[in-house]
């Protein structure tokens, strides 16, 4: 029961960051909704998992953000397999703005069509890149990005760098 | 005495040029400090623009959904388990207390343990798969493409299988047909089994066709 509560708090302060990984990876509402509640099972499946064997889990890493971010992107590159399966993967970038947590507050209109170009601009960069900035601006570092992608370090810097130019040129060809 | 200018004079251009050098790297460190503190700029208004973009999320009621999706999977392992028991029992209870004749009592003792451990080996699976969550994304990647491969492989054995099985199917038929002149029936059994090995044959040569492009779409994400 206990850890229940721990869990249920756990999802509820890093709903949002979910979301946001979520929105990274699917432009379409109702799947990124799916996605997200995906994400939940899988975190809360892993937490529970992880306290119960005390070889792996989230006791080995720096923290429980980086546990959560880690399970929550493995599960949205699950999902974007799953969708190129399909052949259902939508590419159009569409983003529903009466969505966001920012049309309810009183941030000017410009903030607002700044996040939805990045956020169109950012599906539009390749999985691998599209990871390493997602989680850079998330604001982790790059070794911890590198232990989360299990690649090295170097190659987080390279991907980031790359990964900035290509946003740089999408983001000035937006209207 | 001329020797000495010269040199003097050289010394003095040495430094010109090392004072020269030595304003151009600051100025190309400047240079680059100016793009640092821009590039560092951009990524704190992309930082903030991405937090802007949060999706806004009902917390309770994300929470309620993942609780009954957990309970609706828990339940399935339990439900797989325990029908699998339950066709092992029943098995094992025509084995105990039912008159067999030795070729249904030594089918029923092969059949008897495989449900029970189909039962058990799928709740295993089930208990272990949150670890592949865990893992960093280019050992789940690894993973996935692992899973394809075996897909495949065992979509093979299957049809290794049911081909098996038509040629065992094909030898009762002929000898039934040339025995006793049973064709319809026999005609109809190898029929609805050519239908299937038909099918099973189709899903392993799409698998088989669509693997390389699989794999490669996984390997462009690694």
């Amino acid at each position: 029961m206990k850890e229940t509560i721990q869990i249920e708090k756990l999802l509820s302060e890093y709903a949002p960051l979910m979301a946001r990984i979520a929105a990274t990876f699917e432009a379409n509402k109702s799947l990124q909704d799916e996605l997200i509640q995906e994400m939940s099972l899988a975190v809360w499946r892993a937490f529970e998992g992880a306290s119960k064997d005390s070889d792996s889990g989230f006791r080995g890493e720096a923290s429980v953000k980086t546990f959560v971010a880690k399970v929550a992107h493995n599960k949205a590159v699950d999902h974007v397999i799953k969708e190129q399966r399909r052949q259902e993967f939508t590419h159009d970038g569409e983003f529903d703005s009466s969505h966001t947590t920012s049309a309810s507050s009183s941030r000017d209109a410009t903030l607002q069509e700044n996040a939805m170009d990045l956020m169109t601009g950012l599906r539009q960069l390749e999985i691998k890149y599209r990871q390493v900035l997602a989680l850079l601006l998330e604001g982790f570092s790059q070794l911890e990005i590198a232990n989360m992608l299990g690649i090295k370090e170097s190659a987080v810097a390279k991907r980031v760098s790359r990964a900035r130019q290509q946003l740089t040129q999408i983001m000035e060809q937006q209207p | 005495m001329s020797d000495n200018k010269k040199a003097l004079s050289e010394d003095k251009k040495a430094l010109s040029d090392n004072k020269k050098a030595l304003s151009e790297e600051k100025l190309s460190m400047a240079e680059s400090s100016t793009q640092m503190n821009e590039l560092d700029k951009q990524l704190a208004q992309w930082q903030s623009a991405y937090k802007d973009a949060t999706p806004s999320v009902d917390t309770d009621a994300l929470i309620k959904e993942t609780k009954s999706a957990r309970f609706k999977l828990k339940l399935k392992g339990a439900v797989d388990l325990v029908l699998g028991l339950a066709v092992s029992m029943w098995c094992l209870t025509l084995v105990l207390f039912e008159p067999l004749s030795t070729y249904q009592f030594l089918l029923f003792i092969v059949l008897t343990p495989i449900p029970a451990a189909f039962g058990a080996w799928g709740y295993w699976v089930r208990q272990k798969q949150w670890k592949v969550q865990t893992l960093d994304v280019q050992s789940m990647l690894a993973f996935k493409q692992n899973q394809l491969k075996q897909q495949l492989h065992y979509w093979k054995i299957s049809l290794y299988g049911c081909l098996a099985l038509w040629c065992g199917l094909l030898a009762l038929a002929v000898f039934n047909v040339l025995m006793f002149n049973a064709f319809t029936l026999w005609g109809t059994q190898l029929l609805i089994n050519s239908v299937v090995v038909f099918i099973v044959y189709r899903r392993y040569k799409k698998l088989a066709a669509d693997l390389p492009s699989a794999l490669a779409k996984i390997d462009d994400m690694k």
